[in-house]
């Protein structure tokens, strides 16, 4: 019956674009819309962070240090008296924008090495992609680890870090995305009446190539907020006494801590986890609704 | 399959090493501080020494010779000499160091793999059921974990509170090899660095083997009156492999990225520790040796996989 | 101390009063772990080395002419006694004889000469020279003009004598470094030395011989059987490399003994019913230090505004819970030269503050921060890879600031790049730490002429008196001098001191022969590191 349903609709508007068939596939998939929900509430608190709790993220008080929750610190206090609730919350500012920005700096060169590679094609294809191997074949967290000692530890150092070490990634799907349809008939035809380079580019191929890039992009932001994480722990992520969920960790990294102050370590390491599994849950949401073919 | 290998050696790795060593050489030269700042503070310092040690360093020297002599030393099968106050070969301190790392990385991969390929099996035959719901979910919660936090709980659990496991080290002096010994330092850091692989593993697995399911010869298989588990161990499983095999040669990489975080967790003994202090030390030679090793194991696992993958695959043929 | 200037002083072989160690009867045998967080380099030889990790193997395999003890008085090691001439500049050893290296010659004048004149050699790599750059003729040998270094003469087999070109007070002080054996090394080209492989397989003199060193793992040394003092009564002593975290772990699982631990670990490791916790004021202090080449923190009065605005008494009650000294000269509590007396403590009092910034003539503008003519102060703060209780204090400083009206930009750096600011002079304040020598001479860092005077103080009461002080041999006079200099200092505040540091270490109780009353060096020392000894019923 369904699917039935479904032929007639497609059949009435069967110029459907492939957004809106993604639209009706993820809506279908329960655990992406959990992600996506969750993901919502993450962003909601992350931006209205200063209006929620009536303290400061980074002004310390030591006559509070170490507090259990109470009714005044919901979440307890950490070693320098500040309330761990609105670090957690501010945290999930820079976390948050350490995943969007560090993603958006990779999707902006993955876009214009990634386009040029593929259309060109030939040497100027071969030099990007061997370029695309250096970054690939190589561990990430020691380019990281040089890279932070040239530019010094600032949280936009990070975002920059993060952002250029992963480009190679979406670089090579975009590629692959623009080979494939530059193959195809449209994209032939558009070139056979004459078009140009620039316009078969924005107009045919790009908005074609986007969805699996989006996936990507996602699930970028998930690894982004991971790998920050990871910098902080050698030191070399978001620099104190601004909070992100990497560097509250870390903070709280040691036994005496783990053994008797669980307040402390408890609320980022959930909120780093539970902001990553609905991230992957959404970006695995969006590449079966976007581009099936591509599970996995 | 040899000319191909040897093909791959010389137009992609040394290409791709020598990029990558320039792009590190460049980073670390530009970095602010230089290798002896370890001399501040040294009572009654004269100030030739300082100079003098620069000299000796070649440090006087212009940028892009000092990446040309390191290369030219290199041929000759010289890492040189690490800047810091002993001055040891950073051939020696690779050696030292190598086959730690190595076994600590070997045996995460062997656990992401041989627990990630059965269980994603496992996960895939019982589709929709509730045990593949739980192990996807788990899945995605060993990729969320950042893997410093996931040690640091072990660490907490296993060494602290039960006392049952060394927390960190690798043997002592004195103390007899044993396998089970190597265990009890290994398990902890493994299953750390393991974590992540096992996770992404089994979704891959999963997904694979669905795949392939699906395809018309195995429909053909079935229709032909064989049993479900001689179709999926005979048929399915092998060619859902194919394309696991692939990813192995992508996480090397990341299993090094992983490995330097869990050596400092555990205290473990190999080159991740090493890095970081010779970066803070802007040591030169040790850092451009131990990416340069990272570099050509990497490029060694990638390797590995495809001619795992041919061999695995019939159709693929190098040449 | 009895007055003699310019006199012989002979010190006879006593032992040295060591005066809270245990009276129990040693026992022999037994391996003792202790831990430590950084591995050394491998570099342990002790003319060459610049680690600190390094030396604390170094101590073990070699003896010295002199060593230090408990109150930082120097003492016989190998050196039986020695004497200074009556014009103060020649300084003779007479050595014990029957001393044996590990390898079972005879140390012997020979081996000081070489030991002290490799460190004069012109190809020589290491970092001492400034040390004997006053014996005379050292400086000709260096530069190549002449193969002999007059200061230096060998009596008999068992005298050496340097000579100095002038008088130099802390000159008993360079010998604590270890006698090398010349029937090795003579043969070695000095330039070469830094990569012989002696350095990763030494011998010394000293009570442990080396075994094996494993980078990031651990360090072995045995007990050398002919030592030439009591003992050693332990057959084994390890050095294990671990994580600082893992630290109270460790010694909870008895895989090590001893470990230096931070004050956060203190109820984690008091726990263990086995394993006792020990602290000391040891002989480093931290503070704050301003570019005096900038105009706006010239003035005394500025420094002195921030000492009373930065609440150090929360410091060291709160963050560093009770394990730290407050500084307020440059001076640690432990030296034989420390004094309180005249020396203002800068309690904490930000109303002083501010009235110190309105004498000074500053005025608060719009946002209520200093400002005077065309400065203000606001600036830039450069601390390094911070442990956490540093990470809190600089907080606590910035919050601090901006209550008194200066606004602070807190700069974390690593500790290279931080380096490379201070020394290119590129800086407004940052803050550090200083560990010293025993010898309390401020010359190294004090003087205006010296490398390491970052703050760019020139001064030169201070100079004369830093001067006067490591010419004057008597100590009596000495500490008077610098108890002068302490006041200056504390007056003046060129830097803004902050925490005399106290170390805290914990102990297996097994441990036996540690002092446990420690003063500056803690609950074992090089002096007495052959006395330490493990029961046999817990070895």
């Amino acid at each position: 019956m369904a699917e039935n349903n479904e032929e007639r609709v497609l059949s009435r508007r069967n110029i459907e674009s492939p957004w809106a068939v993604g639209w009706r596939r993820f809506k279908k998939n329960r655990i992406a819309l959990l992600g996506a929900i969750f993901l919502l509430i993450f962003v909601f608190l992350a931006i209205f962070a200063p209006y929620l709790t009536p303290h400061s993220p980074t002004r310390a008080d030591f006559l509070k240090r170490n507090e259990a929750p109470s009714s005044e610190h919901w979440l307890g206090t950490d070693e320098m008296g500040r309330d761990i609730l609105t670090r957690t919350l501010h945290g999930g500012r820079i976390s948050l924008s350490v995943g969007l920005v560090s993603v958006s700096i990779t999707m902006f060169i993955a876009l214009i090495l990634g386009s040029i590679a593929g259309y060109a094609g030939g040497f100027t294809d071969t030099i990007i992609m061997r370029l695309a191997d250096i970054f690939l074949s190589f561990p990430f967290l020691i380019l990281a680890i040089t890279a932070s000692a040239l530019l010094g530890p600032s949280i936009y150092n990070v975002m920059i870090i993060l952002g250029v070490i992963s480009w190679p990634g979406p670089c090579r799907l975009l590629r692959a995305e623009f080979l494939k349809l530059k193959s195809q008939d449209f994209i032939q035809a558009a070139v056979a009446l004459g078009g140009g380079h620039r316009r078969i580019v924005l107009i045919h191929l790009l908005p074609n190539a986007i969805p699996p890039l989006l996936v990507a992009a996602t699930l970028g932001v998930a690894s982004a907020i991971i790998g920050e994480a990871g910098l902080s722990f050698l030191g070399l992520g978001v620099p104190p006494p601004a909070p992100s969920w990497g560097n509250m960790l870390n903070s709280a990294r040691a036994l005496h801590i783990m053994e008797g102050m669980p307040w402390m370590w408890l609320p980022p390491g959930i909120a780093i986890f539970l902001a990553v599994l609905s991230i992957n849950f959404l970006g695995d949401g969006l590449r079966d609704a976007l581009d099936p073919k591509q599970e996995g | 399959m040899m000319t191909y290998l040897i093909r791959r050696v010389l137009f992609q790795g040394v290409p791709v090493l020598i990029g990558f060593t320039f792009l590190v050489f460049l980073m670390i030269n530009f970095a602010p501080g230089d290798p002896v700042t370890h001399l501040r503070g040294v009572p009654d310092l004269d100030p030739r020494v300082i100079e003098d040690r620069k000299t000796q360093l070649g440090l006087d020297r212009p940028l892009v010779v000092r990446y040309f002599d390191w290369v030219g030393e290199l041929l000759q099968g010289n890492l040189g000499r690490s800047f810091d106050s002993a001055r040891r070969p950073v051939a020696d301190l690779i050696r030292e160091r190598l086959p730690v790392t190595i076994l600590l990385s070997v045996s995460s991969i062997i656990i992401g793999w041989g627990i990630g390929i059965p269980v994603g099996i496992y996960s895939a035959r019982r589709q929709y059921t509730l045990s593949d719901y739980s192990i996807t979910f788990l899945a995605f919660v060993g990729v969320s974990v950042p893997n410093f936090f996931f040690g640091m709980v072990l660490l907490y659990i296993f060494a602290l509170i039960l006392n049952v496991l060394p927390a960190g080290g690798y043997f002592s002096p004195g103390e007899e090899f044993s396998f089970l010994g190597m265990l009890s330092y290994l398990v902890m850091p493994a299953f750390t660095l393991g974590l992540a692989s096992i996770a992404s593993i089994t979704r891959y697995m999963r997904s694979s083997l669905l795949e392939v399911i699906r395809q018309d010869y195995l429909r053909t298989a079935r229709a032909k009156g064989l049993r479900e588990r001689v179709v999926i161990y005979k048929h399915a499983l092998r060619n859902a492999l194919i394309p696991i095999l692939t990813l192995m040669g992508f996480m090397v990489p990341i299993i090094f990225s992983g490995a330097v975080i869990t050596e400092q967790v555990f205290s473990w003994p190999g080159l991740g520790r090493m890095v970081i202090d010779a970066t803070h030390q802007r040591n030169y030679p040790v850092m451009m040796g131990i990416n340069l090793m990272f570099g050509i194991l990497t490029f060694l696992g990638n390797v590995v996989a495809d001619v795992a993958y041919a061999i695995a695959d019939p159709r693929i043929r190098y040449d | 101390m009895k007055k003699l200037v310019l006199v012989l002083l002979i010190m006879a072989l006593v032992l040295p009063a060591t005066a809270a160690i245990a009276q129990e009867e040693p026992e022999k045998g037994g391996t003792f772990h202790r831990g430590m967080v950084i591995s050394p380099r491998g570099m342990f030889n002790p003319i060459l080395y610049t680690e600190a990790y390094d030396a604390d193997v170094i101590v073990a395999v070699f003896d010295s002419l002199v060593t230090v003890n408990r109150e930082l008085e120097i003492v016989p090691q190998i050196a039986e006694s020695w004497e200074f001439s009556e014009d103060g500049r020649t300084l003779t050893f007479y050595l014990k004889e029957g001393v044996k290296f590990h390898d079972g010659v005879e140390l012997t004048a020979e081996d000081v000469k070489y030991t002290f004149k490799t460190i004069m050699h012109p190809h020589y790599t290491g970092v001492r020279f400034g040390d004997f750059a006053l014996v005379k003729g050292a400086e000709a040998y260096k530069e190549g003009e002449v193969d002999y270094v007059e200061g230096i003469e060998i009596i008999d087999d068992y005298t050496i004598s340097f000579t100095t070109e002038e008088v130099y007070a802390p000159f008993l002080n360079e010998f604590t470094y270890g006698i090398l054996p010349s029937h090795i090394l003579e043969d070695v080209p000095v330039a070469e030395l830094e990569a012989h492989d002696f350095n990763q397989n030494p011998i010394g003199a000293g009570p442990f011989k080396f075994v094996e060193f494993r980078p990031d793992q651990y360090v072995v040394l045995d007990g050398f059987e002919d030592y030439h003092q009591e003992g050693p009564y332990l057959d084994r002593m390890v050095y294990h490399i671990l994580d600082d975290e893992a630290r109270p772990v460790w010694l909870r699982q008895g895989r090590i003994d001893y470990v230096g631990i931070s004050s956060e670990q203190v109820p984690m490791v008091e726990a263990l019913d086995f394993v006792d916790v020990f602290d000391y004021e040891a002989l480093s202090y931290t503070y704050i230090c301003f570019n005096l080449r900038q105009e706006r923190f010239d003035d005394p009065r500025i420094r002195q505004a921030v000492a009373y605005g930065y609440d150090r008494q929360t410091v060291k009650d709160i963050i560093l819970d009770g394990y730290g000294v407050i500084a307020n000269a440059p001076m640690p509590t432990a030296s034989w030269a420390y004094t309180d007396e005249g020396i203002n403590e800068y309690p904490f009092n930000p109303d002083r503050s501010i009235e110190l910034m309105e004498e000074a003539g500053w005025e608060r503008g719009a946002d209520g921060v200093w400002e005077k003519d065309d400065m203000r102060m606001e600036f830039e703060f450069i601390y390094t890879e911070a442990t956490r209780a540093q990470e809190q204090m600089m907080m606590l400083f910035q919050q601090n600031m901006e209550d008194i009206g200066f606004k602070v930009h807190l700069r974390p750096m690593e500790f290279s790049a931080a380096v490379d600011r201070i020394d290119a002079r590129e800086f407004d304040a940052f803050t550090l730490g200083w560990s010293l020598g025993v010898d309390p001479d401020p010359y190294g860092i004090w003087h205006s002429t010296s490398m390491w005077n970052d703050a760019g103080w020139v001064n030169e009461r201070s100079d004369e008196l830093i001067e006067t002080g490591r010419t004057t041999v008597d100590m009596d006079e000495r500490a008077e001098i610098y108890a002068e200099w302490q006041r200056l200092m504390n007056e003046e505040l060129p830097n803004v001191f902050l925490m005399y540091s106290v170390s805290i270490v914990a102990a297996n109780e097994r441990l036996k022969g540690i002092d446990d009353d420690p003063g500056a060096q803690g609950i074992f020392w090089t002096e007495i590191l052959h006395k330490l000894w493990i029961p046999a019923d817990r070895q």
